[in-house]
């Protein structure tokens, strides 16, 4: 395997019933970069996530990363290897202030009973709002207090605040407003500065030609090609979806 | 105009700006303050005293604080039980049936085995247990929802408390079993005191444990409290058997207080455990729940069966009157959540 991948599908197929979800997947993720993914609906995206994520099984196929191969029987060891995902819908406890969402899950505990350390979690939480810029000026609010972009940029910083190697944003700027679509690109960008590796989802051509490195086409669950951004242009890549 | 503005010393401006930040943060919290559900139903309380001291002049008394005292911490413990579910976006309707089957527990392990006290005690104390785990099992394992499981429930442990004693209640209860439930120490029954320790136990479960902020988590979300990598079914079974124990623990202190164990006790609790854990503050469709409230919230439904009494309003209507002071709570709940949005608190 070559090094310079950190994440490789080989022939993934994957099936519900009679329906053919993913035929024969090949996907490759490099270090550091940003993987921009689009297809129509029902072209297979999601499925080939929810494999990485541990949330299906593939039928057929093999993932390697970190040039080993491994076996994501469920999302726990997807989180132990390293792949975090973000989704559309936020995905945060809307009862729930910043601090305890982020750690949510994985809530840092004193020893004997161990006590949740409240304060060191809001002063890490703070910490993690400041190295990814999220302007969030009260962390104790809950989150059904932060406008939708905030949401989504708390979500993302839930995502890394265990270091990934690897983030897996599944359309993550549909349910925002124009003016906070900026923001969550700007934010992914900053997690490549980190050396984050990304898969960006989106239907939102405009947003995937703003943040990645190269574009990945899937439909009807084949992959049809994978086009360097600076060596295509929209025109081709809506060809490549639907015809 | 201009000329004649006449502007303030670098000093003063800045003490007015102080003055200005002061006052607006100060209304800021005053505004925030209000919009907190204990804040409200500390004020209905206070006025609730205020009516029954001037129209009942036997309220006062000591006799019947500590009476009033008793019958608060038990609607407190049966408030928990209920809120425990609540929290976490499910409802337990068997609340009662759990209290009624440690009743018949104690009652029957003391009375027809002869057992200990303590010994009937424990055994009561793992029935509430065992009967939570059954509901909450049921409804994680086969995904059926908490109203349907824990309706059918309240059937199954009823008829089990009916079948077990015939509609008959156990009275050869020691005498020394009664302690806990009659008397007390400091001008407050002991009743109280375990009440305090009990929702100091229910203030570190949901400010210090990982299962306190986890049930919150799904009740705010399940599913986001999912994807982070928690087991919400291990979760809403863990309340459900917290639940039964609060349950069971309530009817263990009902025996004591009563002196035998009688099977209709757990009967009226369905509505009791509702009453006070809305009106407290918890959130009927989960992910909040507030201990201060809890406790004001039984104050008020047993001031108010108090002072009705007092009063001398007819008592067959009380559950009429407790079903609407709880749409009554949830009305004034919504109206608060509202506002609050509006206000952009």
């Amino acid at each position: 395997m070559d090094n310079k991948y950190i994440l490789e599908m080989k022939n993934i197929d994957k099936s519900f019933g009679g329906i053919h979800a993913l035929i024969d997947v090949n996907l490759e993720l490099m270090h550091g970069e940003i993987l921009g993914m689009v297809g129509d609906n029902a072209a297979g995206k999601s499925t080939l996530m929810k494999i990485l994520t541990g949330a299906y099984r593939a039928d057929r196929g093999r993932i390697f990363f970190e040039e080993r191969e491994v076996i994501i029987t469920n999302p726990h060891v997807s989180k132990l290897l390293g792949i975090e995902m973000v989704y559309q819908d936020f995905e945060l406890c809307p009862n729930l202030d910043v601090p305890a969402n982020l750690f949510l899950g994985r809530e840092i505990t004193g020893n004997f009973i161990r006590p949740l350390r409240n304060r060191e979690m809001e002063s890490k939480a703070v910490d993690i709002l400041r190295r990814l810029k999220i302007d969030i000026k009260n962390p104790k609010l809950k989150a059904n207090r932060l406008s939708g972009g905030q949401q989504q940029a708390v979500a993302i910083g839930k995502a890394v605040s265990f270091n990934p190697k690897v983030v897996i944003m599944d359309e993550p700027t549909a349910s925002l407003a124009v003016m906070e679509i900026e923001k969550v690109l700007e934010l992914t960008l900053r997690l490549k500065e980190h050396g984050i590796s990304i898969i960006f989802i989106s239907h939102r051509l405009d947003d995937v030609f703003k943040v990645s490195d190269r574009i990945f086409i899937l439909k009807h669950g084949h992959k049809v090609s994978v086009k360097e951004k600076t060596q295509t242009n929209k025109d081709e890549i809506v060809r490549l979806m639907f015809t | 105009m201009e000329e004649y503005k006449q502007e303030l010393p670098i000093t003063e401006q800045r003490e007015a700006i102080v003055k200005t930040n002061f006052l607006k943060s100060l209304l800021n919290y005053l505004k925030g303050l209000m919009m907190r559900s204990e804040v409200g139903i500390s004020i209905a309380v206070i006025l609730l005293f205020i009516v029954f001291s001037i129209t009942s002049p036997s309220f006062l008394t000591a006799y019947n604080i500590f009476n009033v005292a008793r019958n608060v911490s038990l609607y407190v413990f049966i408030a928990i039980a209920q809120a425990l579910v609540i929290v976490g976006g499910g409802m337990n309707l068997s609340v009662g049936a759990i209290g009624g089957l440690a009743v018949v527990a104690t009652g029957y392990f003391i009375d027809t085995l002869g057992f200990p006290p303590v010994i009937a005690v424990i055994i009561a104390l793992i029935v509430g247990l065992i009967a939570g785990a059954f509901n909450g099992a049921i409804i994680t394992k086969i995904g059926l929802n908490s109203f349907v499981v824990t309706l059918s429930t309240l059937f199954v442990f009823t008829g089990i408390v009916y079948g077990i004693t015939k509609g008959y209640p156990y009275i050869n209860i020691p005498k020394a079993f009664t302690i806990i439930g009659r008397k007390g120490i400091f001008g407050l029954p002991y009743v109280f005191w375990l009440m305090v320790g009990a929702l100091g136990f229910i203030f570190y479960v949901f400010n210090f444990s990982r299962f306190g902020r986890w049930l919150l988590g799904t009740g705010g979300s399940k599913e986001a409290t999912r994807v982070s990598g928690v087991n919400v079914n291990r979760i809403i079974l863990f309340s459900h058997i917290l639940s039964g124990l609060f349950a069971a623990i309530a009817g263990v202190l009902w025996v004591s207080r009563m002196g035998s164990a009688q099977p209709e006790i757990g009967q009226d609790w369905l509505i009791i455990s509702f009453a006070v854990a809305i009106i407290g503050g918890t959130a009927l469709g989960g992910g909040s729940i507030s201990v201060l409230g809890l406790f004001i919230g039984g104050v008020i439904i047993v001031l108010i069966r108090n002072g009705l009494i007092m009063l001398g309003v007819s008592i067959y209507f009380e559950q009429t009157y407790l079903g609407f002071i709880i749409l009554l709570a949830v009305a004034v709940d919504r109206l608060r959540a509202f506002y609050y949005q509006k206000a952009g608190f």
